[in-house]
């Protein structure tokens, strides 16, 4: 084999590219749902928008909060059903598109962790289609997996820019992260003054750590795919170094600088987990957190002994479900998304009733029931709908709008209450 | 826990001419990953759209939080014979805060979008112009914009245009 071969389509613990799409995909489902849908009232404001290309500008119609908070409900639980069950690289493909279309209808999103996220997503369609049955049966088994290699040198590519940026003056001289600087780090600094540490030094002291901390990532992406392989070692001893900096750095990130970077700092973090832990680490960390997967796994063999008629009004059920989870959380565009869902659980279970294969269908559509009970939970439960309602009655106040401001305010105020 | 693996469960590298075409994949992945950040920096001098470049907290970014916008539009008179009169736009009345927070960043596609919008919305507004001034500050200088669209090719009759 080839070094190129070797580096691609080596071996690599299964439970590493397994465990990194599931808890990827389960964070950007709460994700989407917690920070993006908050913010979804404004898109179409005032009648203007602007995407990233001037192609979807002339393609796409005016964003508006249905699409907008539609297409983000159906990215979470679209995610879930693939945190629950495998069903198929074309559910990844329409996950990768619906996510990377969010961000792409509009300059309202400039994070450029969403587009880290679409790569990554893409990569996901081309990891190996594993179970977690397989994976908690077999232990630590190794899979070529080239899509996994490619998302430790996408992260790397990432880290290497990122660094590059750090090398101009405003980073060299420590002012740019002054100036970001939380008031966690402001007493850090006024400690370090306290015991006579010049401002010079302490500042260029931290951009020089940022730095250094990046390199050892980049070093540790770039060598993760071999870690497993090769079981060297100094490879492990790097991978410790690099899954350290990882933990270092965002966490550092999230505490001593005032940024709004919504949760890139936990994404990275867990893909380092992934990346750089033993992969016996990992094993046992899924046999904690990954029975659902199992359990909905199973099920497709013990669906096989259940009557088709049974079989059918379960799927009813589950549809119903969907179709009330979406109208329930009372979002724009929600509705629509949990009537979409139910027609596929509905639509795919009939054509697989046509073809004699109803009980290969059952871990999805339980898995669709799931994320919907779990979307309309996360809403309920978290300030996403108030926070919602508030902005957009901020906004019909700021343009005069009294009356519909009032609607929306109180609409939030019952929400509030309800958390309550 | 008697599932039969599928083929791909526990994946084994692409064969022969798959492969290849899977490292001609990766290949142009890496290629494209390098390029478009490089690009940034082979455009030379300050560029502001930092989009798809890993440029995180830039300098760049920095300075332009500094600077400040304003809008103008010159609008027809209410009646023959009189000059037509300027405006000033209080942009945060008439777009979201995020659109003039981009509009500091000199994001071309939507200043150009904005006075466009701004013509089609009201046939009196006969120019609109945007302009964006940034402090000298150390770091970066940030160069000063002043874009202007004439909504209608006809000159405006009545004398130069007032202030209010």
């Amino acid at each position: 084999m080839r070094a190129w071969d070797r580096y691609w389509f080596g071996p690599v613990a299964a439970i590493r590219p397994y465990l990194a799409m599931k808890a990827v995909l389960c964070l950007l489902a709460f994700d989407v749902w917690v920070l993006h849908v908050p913010v979804g009232w404004r898109y179409g404001t005032d009648g203007f928008n602007v995407a990233h290309f001037h192609w979807l500008d002339v393609l796409q119609p005016m964003p508006s909060p249905e699409l907008y908070v539609g297409l983000m409900v159906a990215v979470g639980m679209l995610a879930l059903v693939c945190v629950f069950s495998d069903p198929g690289r074309w559910a990844r493909t329409l996950l990768a598109l619906l996510y990377t279309y969010g961000w792409t209808m509009s300059l309202f999103d400039v994070y450029q962790h969403h587009y880290l996220l679409s790569l990554i997503l893409i990569a996901f369609v081309f990891f190996p289609r594993a179970r977690a049955l397989v994976v908690s049966r077999t232990g630590t088994p190794a899979v070529s997996a080239w899509a996994y290699a490619l998302v430790g040198a996408t992260v790397a590519i990432a880290y290497v820019f990122a660094i590059v940026t750090k090398l101009e003056a405003e980073w060299q001289t420590g002012e740019l992260i002054r100036r970001l600087a939380s008031p966690a780090l402001a007493s850090v600094w006024a400690w370090a003054e306290s015991q006579g540490m010049s401002p010079g030094l302490f500042w260029q002291g931290q951009a020089l750590i940022a730095i250094v901390t990046e390199c050892v990532l980049v070093v540790g992406y770039a060598l993760a795919p071999r870690v497993d392989d090769l079981g060297s070692r100094w490879l492990r001893l790097i991978a410790w170094f690099a899954l350290a900096a990882a933990i270092s750095l965002h966490a550092g990130t999230e505490l001593f600088l005032r940024l709004q970077i919504g949760w890139f700092s936990y994404y990275m973090i867990l893909i380092a987990a992934i990346y750089f832990l033993p992969s016996s680490v990992l094993v046992r960390v899924h046999a904690l957190g990954g029975r659902p997967a199992a359990g909905l796994a199973s099920l497709r063999s013990a669906a096989s002994a259940v009557p088709r008629r049974a079989m059918l009004i379960g799927v009813a059920s589950v549809a119903a479900l969907v179709g009330g989870a979406g109208f329930a959380v009372s979002l724009p565009g929600a509705g629509t998304v949990g009537l979409i869902a139910a027609s596929a659980v509905v639509g795919g279970a009939l054509l697989a009733a046509a073809f004699g294969r109803l009980h290969e269908v059952t871990p999805p559509v339980l898995a669709t029931g799931m994320a919907a009970v779990l979307m309309w939970a996360t809403f309920v439960l978290s300030s996403a709908r108030v926070e919602y309602y508030d902005g957009l009655g901020r906004f019909l106040q700021s343009r005069g709008a009294e009356a519909a401001a009032m609607a929306a305010f109180e609409q939030a105020r019952r929400y509030r209450s309800s958390r309550e | 826990l008697t599932t039969p693996t599928s083929p791909d469960t526990l994946a084994s590298p692409p064969p022969g001419r798959a492969r290849f075409i899977v490292s001609l994949f990766i290949l142009a992945w890496l290629v494209w990953q390098g390029a478009v950040p490089l690009s940034y920096y082979v455009r030379g001098g300050v560029q502001e759209d930092q989009r798809f470049s890993w440029r995180m907290f830039s300098q760049v970014w920095l300075a332009s939080k500094s600077c400040n916008v304003l809008a103008f539009e010159v609008v027809a008179p209410s009646s023959p014979g009189e000059p037509p009169s300027v405006r000033r736009l209080d942009l945060r009345h008439v777009l979201h805060s995020i659109w003039v927070e981009q509009a500091r960043q000199n994001r071309g596609p939507l200043v150009e979008k904005f006075l466009r919008a701004r013509c089609d919305r009201d046939p009196s507004v006969l120019q609109v112009e945007i302009m964006r001034t940034c402090p000298v500050a150390p770091g970066p200088v940030l160069p000063e914009v002043d874009r202007r669209l004439t909504c209608h090719v006809d000159p405006p009759s009545g004398g130069p245009p007032r202030t209010p």
